[in-house]
């Protein structure tokens, strides 16, 4: 029965660098690959996927702070007592503060039409103030 | 197979063949090394101590190496993996892009340090400043 050939001490060492050689290589690559891709990613990609992220949010329109105020509705001008403003509306710039006279319903200067029909009372009939009335 | 060492700039490929003191992968070596013979290590695994070669020596910290808390003095220098401590090369420093180094780095020669290295400390050329150059 033939042995197997003992490896000597220089083969053994070789054999031994060779190996951890191989996995260096393959380690230190990977490893340095990481760290340009880590690089360029906070150096390209991340802001761009914030700029397109927020650009996302303000045409959805979801950023709170960035909707445009509620404009409060007025009622149609038929109260002469100016209305206050209203609270739950947002801070804004109004230049045309509401004022008593501007608010007021418009002067009338034609004289009311007469109703269009009023019934007569007949002649026999007295008006109820001449019932209790005194004078003559 | 491969049959080279890792691509180097400075450090001679004959010098990480001759290679003669291997801390494999996964080993943990607590303690120091000390020679005073023109020898090399490579450090595969984690050691936790100093390495000194008095004359001549070459270290290699491979990719999976790590080595702290220690004081590492050679001619030639080879970091892959991670040091931690003071690092003195007699003749020339060489850290790659894997590597990563967590204290001062001396040099009397040459020096060749990746941009993808980490480094935290200090880097001091020993030689003479004002000499010319050569």
């Amino acid at each position: 029965m033939a042995k197997a050939p003992v490896p000597d001490t220089e083969t053994v060492r070789q054999a031994a660098l060779r190996a951890s050689w191989r996995r260096d290589r393959w380690v230190a690559r990977r490893r340095l690959l990481g760290r340009w891709l880590l690089w360029c990613l906070r150096r390209y990609v991340l802001p761009i996927v914030l700029i397109v992220g927020l650009g996302l949010l303000l045409w959805l329109g979801a950023w709170p702070s960035l909707r445009k105020p509620i404009e409060p509705t007025r009622p149609a001008a038929v109260s002469s007592v100016p209305l206050p403003p209203p609270r739950d509306a947002g801070l804004r710039l109004d230049t045309h503060w509401p004022t008593t006279t501007t608010a007021q319903a418009p002067v009338q200067t034609t004289p009311p039409a007469p109703l269009p029909s009023q019934p007569t009372s007949p002649s026999h009939l007295k008006p109820e103030n001449r019932l209790h009335s005194k004078e003559p | 197979m491969s049959h080279n060492p890792a691509s180097t700039r400075l450090v001679p490929a004959e010098r990480l063949s001759a290679i003669t003191s291997l801390i494999a992968e996964g080993a943990v070596f607590d303690g120091n090394f000390h020679t005073t013979r023109d020898q090399g290590i490579k450090v595969d695994g984690q050691l936790k101590g100093n390495i000194t070669f008095e004359t001549g020596g070459t270290l290699h910290v491979g990719a999976t190496g790590v080595i702290e808390n220690t004081r590492l003095e050679a001619d030639y220098v080879f970091i892959e993996g991670k040091v931690i401590g003071t690092v003195i090369a007699r003749k020339a420093l060489e850290i790659t892009g894997s590597a990563t180094l967590i204290g001062d780095a001396s040099y009397d020669e040459l020096i060749d340090m990746h941009p993808r290295a980490r480094v935290r400390g200090k880097i001091e050329y020993r030689g003479d400043i004002d000499a010319a150059p050569n």
